[in-house]
């Protein structure tokens, strides 16, 4: 479903704001994500170029609302109209028209929205990945630079041939193919190591691999422990993950952890440890 | 970390030594002294045989105190590496066991023979009844081929040598400056010559130009300055010595305009990537066709994946304006200057002996279209000079890929696509764009995807098994992800992540066979699969060293 303007205030919607090429693909895999339906609210920064591109217009039908607002994605009024106070995550994309010089107005646009919002997820797509350090003084959450994804991939793809088939697998999100999933630690699980919980994956033969975790402390930043070492390093397998942690795995879907749960349940019954 | 067990550490000191992470510099320590120890005692033999015992009996004792500490050296050598080998069963009939055990064994028994019958240690004299222990010394020549154990390094190193070396004699005009000296040479012993005989000739013995070699000290110094040179007797004698003078003022000039030439190229260069010297022939080397913003990081990623052991060329019309961004990562790089699609630029490329090729975006063709023709033209030209040179193209359009397919064994990266779906997972997953980053980024404190084939201790084991296996190997840190079962020229073509039986899975397909190879997280190449030598010469596998 389509609509120009929001009748009803959205909430856990994505909002994303400025249209490039990118557009259809990004409302699609948003739409076709697994889970609760969701709304997105598209910022067009340009009318004009918005309809001379007819490609970028995403498909009419599909699961979620479609919003479309037209202005500058900065405007404290339109960020209000998109209901950006209650949306889960945003996502700034690079302006077209701005060129390989779109990232500063990006950037700004991502501080508007984090002014609006602190808590909302921003996701910023930045053209030169030599502008990414600038950004960590903001609170801007993630930095998707193509240019810097471009060069890792060519030099993976040089030192490693065949590994990018494993990325493109990993980050497409078709329900036969695996993606990485960061899940808080569920509680019945909080106070065991990762080397407990990823022996227990194995022994229950879920089809999933728990390659990490990611420590979360107060006033920190979060800690990520992928491929944990062995004891002397810190944070290493035998780290005691708690509430606020989260594990790093790569499954087709993440609801895989709760069968891990049930089968840990069904364990401690029957042995009465985990 | 936990410390490895004293058998695996003597084992990574006795390998030659690569620079791996797990590798102290001891082990560099030992191959130079192995390899000192080899050449010095293979230069003994030949003195042994040149001067007799009876003229020369000091020296044949320092011979053979040299020899028996020698023997010692490799006797220790060998014993530590039975020590720290793999299957100590099957070491000593390795090859290289073999050749160790020939380098020592023929002076040990003759040290034994000695010990028994009672005589000293010095006295070679004194065995003379162990004619044929002394005939089986010769096979101490056996020694030479521990070179071999060493073969790759010091390939390496040769090669390494002559790329330096080829690139200072270009840099520095040494060519042309060594051509110089030699017309030097040449116009002072002439000169000295013909002034001497015509002095003595129409003068005969006054003047200075009659003494010999007086008169090449006149004549040098009528070359480069003509200040205070003795003047000729003869008419003949002073002709000639204008005309050397002239020589001498020329020569000065092309050494004066030789050095300007190499300060004033090295002004106009400094801060921009060498140049690739002409005709030189790299070797083992990474080439990057094309320049684009994207240079830079690949540059940094492929050195920090590599350690900087390899040469990396770059071509391009426009690369001799490539500026050094960092002095240290560009430090074995070099620009050549041309069109990639030039058969001349093409044969400078070293097409036959490079490692893998790069073909960047041209920033300068216009519409992405455009760029991908040019792109897809350029890994033709390559292709053409050899077929199975593993290829990356960097693509812009969707489009050309459906073209590119046609190139066998060519990788393309088309960045958008994956833009978009990152773009999204970051949305669905926050803070999986961290992990992706640390799966990408080569430095020795990320993890990266490695596929290793299946050590043969695992075979016949179940998938599970084998994770369990892994989970618990706490000296290597190896997160196991996957079977990987495409044919060994098409990798990554036919892989499952975390296969189990939940997940379809037979227990037959679940059992792991010696083809198979695994895929890991991993920071490391796991230490399993050390590429042998030919993986190594061949360049199939790149490793950090």
């Amino acid at each position: 479903m389509e609509r120009e303007n929001p009748g009803q205030a959205l909430s856990r919607h994505v909002v994303i704001c400025n249209v490039n090429a990118k557009i259809p693909i990004v409302v699609q895999e948003l739409r076709a994500a697994r889970g609760v339906p969701l709304d997105v609210v598209l910022i067009i920064q340009d009318r004009a170029l918005w309809e001379a591109h007819p490609k970028w217009h995403p498909p009419r039908h599909g699961r979620g609302t479609l919003t479309l607002l037209y202005g500058c994605p900065s405007n404290r009024a339109l960020l209000r109209r998109a209901n950006v106070s209650q949306a889960r995550a945003a996502i700034i994309l690079s302006d077209p028209l701005q060129g390989k010089e779109a990232d500063a107005r990006s950037t700004l646009v991502a501080v508007a929205i984090e002014r609006e919002n602190p808590q909302v997820h921003t996701v910023i797509e930045l053209i030169l990945s030599a502008h990414r350090d600038h950004l960590r003084a903001t609170k801007i959450d993630e930095v998707i630079c193509l240019g810097d994804l471009a060069e890792k991939l060519l030099a993976q793809s040089c030192i490693t041939p065949g590994s990018n088939e494993v990325f493109a697998h990993l980050l497409t999100t078709a329900s036969h193919t695996n993606q990485i999933f960061l899940p808080r630690v569920p509680l019945p699980l909080v106070g065991r190591s990762w080397r407990t919980i990823a022996r227990r994956v194995i022994e229950c033969g879920l089809p999933f691999t728990v390659c990490g975790f990611v420590q979360r402390r107060h006033d920190e930043r979060p800690r990520f422990a992928l491929n944990p070492r062995g004891l002397e390093a810190h944070p290493n397998k035998d780290t005691i993950l708690k509430s606020k942690d989260q594990l790093i795995i790569i499954a087709r879907d993440a609801r895989l952890l709760d069968d891990l749960v049930k089968c840990a349940g069904e364990q401690r019954e029957g042995r009465g440890i985990l | 970390m936990k410390r490895p067990p004293l058998r695996y550490r003597i084992r990574r000191i006795m390998e030659p030594y690569n620079a791996e992470p797990d590798q102290t510099k001891l082990s560099l320590w030992v191959d130079l002294f192995i390899l000192f120890s080899i050449v010095s005692s293979c230069l003994l033999i030949p003195f042994e045989h040149l001067y007799s015992t009876d003229t020369h009996p000091f020296l044949h004792k320092v011979l053979w105190v040299g020899e028996v500490f020698f023997s010692l050296v490799f006797t220790i050598e060998y014993g530590l590496r039975w020590f720290g080998s793999k299957n100590r069963i099957a070491f000593p009939f390795t090859p290289y066991a073999l050749i160790d055990l020939a380098a020592f064994l023929p002076t040990l028994l003759l040290l034994i023979y000695g010990l028994w019958a009672g005589q000293g240690f010095f006295l070679l004299r004194a065995f003379r009844g162990a004619q044929l222990l002394r005939t089986l010394r010769i096979l101490r020549l056996l020694r030479i081929l521990k070179f071999l154990r060493h073969g790759y390094a010091m390939y390496r190193l040769a090669v390494e040598l002559r790329i330096w070396s080829g690139a200072i004699i270009y840099h520095y005009r040494l060519g042309r400056l060594a051509r110089l000296l030699v017309m030097t040479l040449i116009a002072w012993v002439l000169g000295a010559n013909i002034v001497h005989l015509t002095e003595r000739m129409f003068g005969g013995d006054a003047g200075t130009y009659a003494d010999y070699w007086r008169s090449y000290w006149e004549i040098i110094v009528v070359l480069i300055s003509g200040m205070d040179a003795s003047r000729p007797v003869t008419l003949l004698g002073s002709i000639e010595i204008v005309v050397l003078l002239f020589v001498g003022i020329v020569l000065v000039g092309m050494l004066t305009g030789e050095i300007v030439g190499v300060v004033m190229r090295s002004m106009d260069r400094h801060g921009r990537v060498p140049l690739k010297p002409p005709g030189l022939v790299l070797e083992q080397h990474i080439l990057i066709l094309g320049w684009n913003g994207h240079l830079d990081n690949v540059i940094r990623q492929i050195r920090a994946a590599l350690h900087g052991h390899h040469y990396i060329l770059i071509v391009s019309p426009d690369a001799d304006q490539i500026p050094i961004i960092n002095p240290e990562v560009y430090r074995r790089v070099l620009v050549l200057v041309g069109e990639p699609t030039q058969g001349e630029v093409l044969d400078e490329m070293s097409i036959p002996r490079a490692l893998r090729a790069i073909i960047l975006s041209g920033d300068r063709y216009g519409a992405a279209q455009d760029r991908d023709n040019h792109t897809l033209m350029q890994a033709v030209a390559i292709t053409a000079r050899r077929k199975d040179i593993p290829l990356t193209l960097e693509l812009e359009d969707r489009e050309s890929l459906r073209y590119a397919r046609a190139l066998r064994g060519a990788e393309c990266i088309v960045s958008q696509p994956y833009g978009e779906l990152m773009l999204c997972q970051a949305v669905l997953n926050p803070g999986v764009t961290e992990v992706y980053d640390e799966l990408l980024t080569f430095t020795d404190d990320s993890s990266e995807i490695y596929a290793a084939p299946c050590p043969e201790a695992l075979v016949g084991l179940s998938y599970a098994q084998a994770q369990l296996y892994f989970l618990d190997a706490d000296e290597e840190a190896l997160v196991l992800l996957g079977i990987d079962r495409s044919p060994a020229d098409e990798v990554y073509t036919r892989f499952y992540l975390h296969p189990t039986a939940s997940a379809g899975f037979s227990e037959e397909e679940l059992k792991l066979k010696a083809e198979d190879r695994l895929i890991f997280i991993a920071y490391q190449r796991p230490s399993f699969a050390k590429p042998d030598e030919e993986d190594l010469w061949s360049g199939r596998i790149l490793v950090r060293p």
